[in-house]
């Protein structure tokens, strides 16, 4: 075993138990193979570790298969925290607000587009924002965007940026209840509101994938989700809530460790979890804020589909009701949410922090959209730009409170990446391969390489053994746009 | 006496480590690292916007908490990009009190750029004074 504190509990899950270090409230559980696991850093396990002392927390601090290390949690964590005798810590959600992934579908094949190729993908990269500076798509002040922050993604929509179809099929309906925009910084609204539709840069992204019918593993399923195979071409969409959401958090951030053991004596192994107890005016105040990013992030995605798809009508010179462009869902991966789960054979209504982790509710739970009932929730898995990404399906019996990957997780920092991969090499080898790039930035690109992230593949058959989520089909990138 | 760039502890973000002689000059490393992690090249930035920053802390790890923060915020809101000119901070009534003069320059589609700082983050931060002067250490997101 890597760890020696570290105990095994199946083939998929690892635990470090509560009395290793002092402070441990619960017990800390990695969901890994042994491979990926002994690909996760050291810092995860001291950055889990901490995450298990915080106040309130329950059954056990998560990390999941595709963990690696961040800051305050690491990314993949999972905490589900007592409202009544907790905390809530902007550490246990991250900067960027409701970072997120949107998947639509089209009627379209690889062939239909491949004559346009070069001219779609041009224009999605003039037409919608990305990298650093410049706006996005919408500009917002004062009570506009305070109405933006408390109906996300539908006032969008009632803006003639989209359809009602879209709302539905989204995680909160597009739209978060319990925003507060007195919450809210002047600052966070000068960061954010000229950014409202745009990527942004790091890892962000918009890409075009296809389906093909051998990466369907679950027909039925993919069939109500509309992933029809045969070339298919689809559209993903990750980002969040852009410098709105970082304000948010750098501001309540600040305010969480002016108090955090002055007025309320909790004591935090990592400034980053500086937290507050959910029933209090800081830890209210946060989490109003906190719900008026989440929206920002709905209506921040829901902007950029609503432009993908005036390129494709134009460029294809085609009706959208031809193009067939459907919304398949929109999930969060850094949230805290109100949920009620069962602890020791009572609910319990929790706030459930996921960082870099994503909801995954199961068949006939609550919040699904009615045409998904039966399945469960899609689960969008956006993998490197390079290999692909996945639809899976929340499943019965998650013990991670319903949490399952975001991604593939990162298994070498962005300088190591620097030095493996040259921007322009990996550009000229991903277009050789018959895959289209867009970037503002070579350096970014290298970051952003296949290599420097864990195998895909690895991550979704550790996350299927451990029962987190399973997987409907595998999207294979044909273009990609990163800021 | 300068920066460095490190993956120590993080693999999705940025760690910046300062040395200098003077707690002044830890900000203005800070500033040029800064600087570095957004553009290829930081000779993009000549200087024809100066501008006065003022932040104010009770310790000198929040004042640089503070600081880039602010270098955040000009950047998301004025699209300036910035490289430190005088820097000046003092003590009074039990809080630091920074100054910054600062020549920036405005971002735009000419710039070769590498990576969004997002945030400052808390995690490990630190700005400290011992025999040899001070240091500092601080996890950017990105």
């Amino acid at each position: 075993m890597k760890y020696e504190y570290m105990k095994q509990v199946n083939s998929n899950l690892y635990e470090i138990p509560v009395e290793t270090v002092k402070g441990m409230r619960v017990p800390a559980r990695i969901y890994a193979s042994a491979e990926l696991l002994q690909d996760m850093d050291d810092a995860v396990m001291r950055q889990i570790t901490n995450v298990a002392m915080l106040p309130g927390i329950q059954e056990y601090a998560f990390c999941m298969p595709d963990g690696h290390s961040g800051y305050g949690f690491p990314i993949g964590g999972v905490a589900a925290i007592d409202i009544e005798n907790g905390v809530i810590s902007p550490g246990g959600i991250g900067f960027d607000i409701n970072c997120g992934v949107r998947l639509a579908v089209t009627n379209l094949t690889k062939d239909d587009i491949k004559p346009y190729m070069k001219k779609l993908m041009d224009a999605l990269y003039s037409k919608i924002p990305s990298g650093i500076g410049g706006s996005g798509i919408v500009s917002l002040a004062d009570q506009k965007f305070d109405e933006a922050m408390v109906k996300g993604a539908a006032w969008a929509v009632a803006n003639g940026y989209g359809e009602p179809e879209d709302l539905v099929m989204c995680e909160e309906k597009g739209c978060i209840q319990g925003a507060e925009p007195a919450s809210v910084s002047q600052k966070a609204r000068d960061r954010g509101g000229k950014q409202l539709g745009s990527l942004g840069s790091g890892n962000h992204y918009l890409e075009l994938q296809v389906v093909e019918d051998k990466n369907i593993f679950n027909r039925d399923a993919a069939d109500v989700l509309g992933l029809k195979g045969k070339g298919q071409v689809v559209c993903m969409i990750h980002c969040g809530s852009r410098g709105f959401g970082h304000q948010v958090a750098t501001d309540y951030l600040r305010k969480f460790a002016a108090v955090v053991n002055s007025k309320y004596k909790i004591d935090i192994p990592d400034r980053e979890l500086s937290c507050a107890p959910f029933d209090s005016e800081e830890g209210r105040d946060y989490f109003g804020a906190m719900n008026c990013a989440i929206n920002i992030a709905f209506l921040n995605r829901q902007l950029i589909l609503h432009r993908v798809r005036e390129v494709f009508c134009d460029i294809l010179r085609k009706s959208p009701a031809e193009i067939g462009f459907n919304q398949v869902y929109d999930v969060c991966h850094n949230t805290a949410k109100l949920e009620e789960h069962t602890v020791n054979g009572k609910k319990k209504k929790l706030i459930v922090h996921r960082k870099g982790a994503t909801r995954a509710f199961s068949s006939g739970m609550e919040e699904i959209p009615d045409a998904y009932a039966k399945l469960g929730q899609p689960v969008l898995i956006g993998g490197s730009m390079e290999t692909g990404s996945y639809v899976m399906l929340g499943k019965e019996g998650n013990s991670a409170f319903y949490s399952t990957v975001h991604g593939s997780g990162r298994v070498m920092s962005r300088k190591q990446a620097k030095k493996s991969f040259k921007g322009q090499d990996l550009l000229l080898n991903m277009e050789s391969k018959g895959m289209h790039v867009r970037t503002g930035s070579y350096s970014g690109l290298a970051e952003e390489a296949g290599g420097a992230y864990k195998n895909i593949d690895e991550v979704i058959k550790a996350t299927e053994s451990a029962g987190l989520s399973s997987s409907v089909a595998r999207l294979v990138p044909l273009g990609t746009i990163k800021g | 006496m300068g920066y460095e760039l490190l993956d120590e502890g993080t693999f999705a973000d940025v760690a910046v480590k300062c040395k200098a002689e003077r707690l002044e000059d830890i900000f203005k490393y800070n500033s040029e690292a800064f600087a570095a992690i957004i553009l290829d090249d930081t000779d993009a930035i000549k200087g024809n916007v100066k501008k006065i920053l003022r932040v104010q802390a009770d310790e000198p790890d929040l004042l640089l908490f503070d600081f880039v923060n602010e270098l955040i915020y000009q950047k998301d809101v004025n699209n300036l990009l910035f490289l430190p000119g005088n820097i000046e901070i003092e003590r009074q009534d039990g809080m630091l009190h920074l100054v910054a003069s600062m020549k920036g320059e405005r971002i735009g589609k000419k710039c070769s750029f590498i990576v969004d700082v997002k945030a400052a983050t808390m995690h490990e931060l630190s700005v400290i004074q011992d025999n040899e002067g001070w240091a500092s250490f601080m996890i950017l997101d990105v």
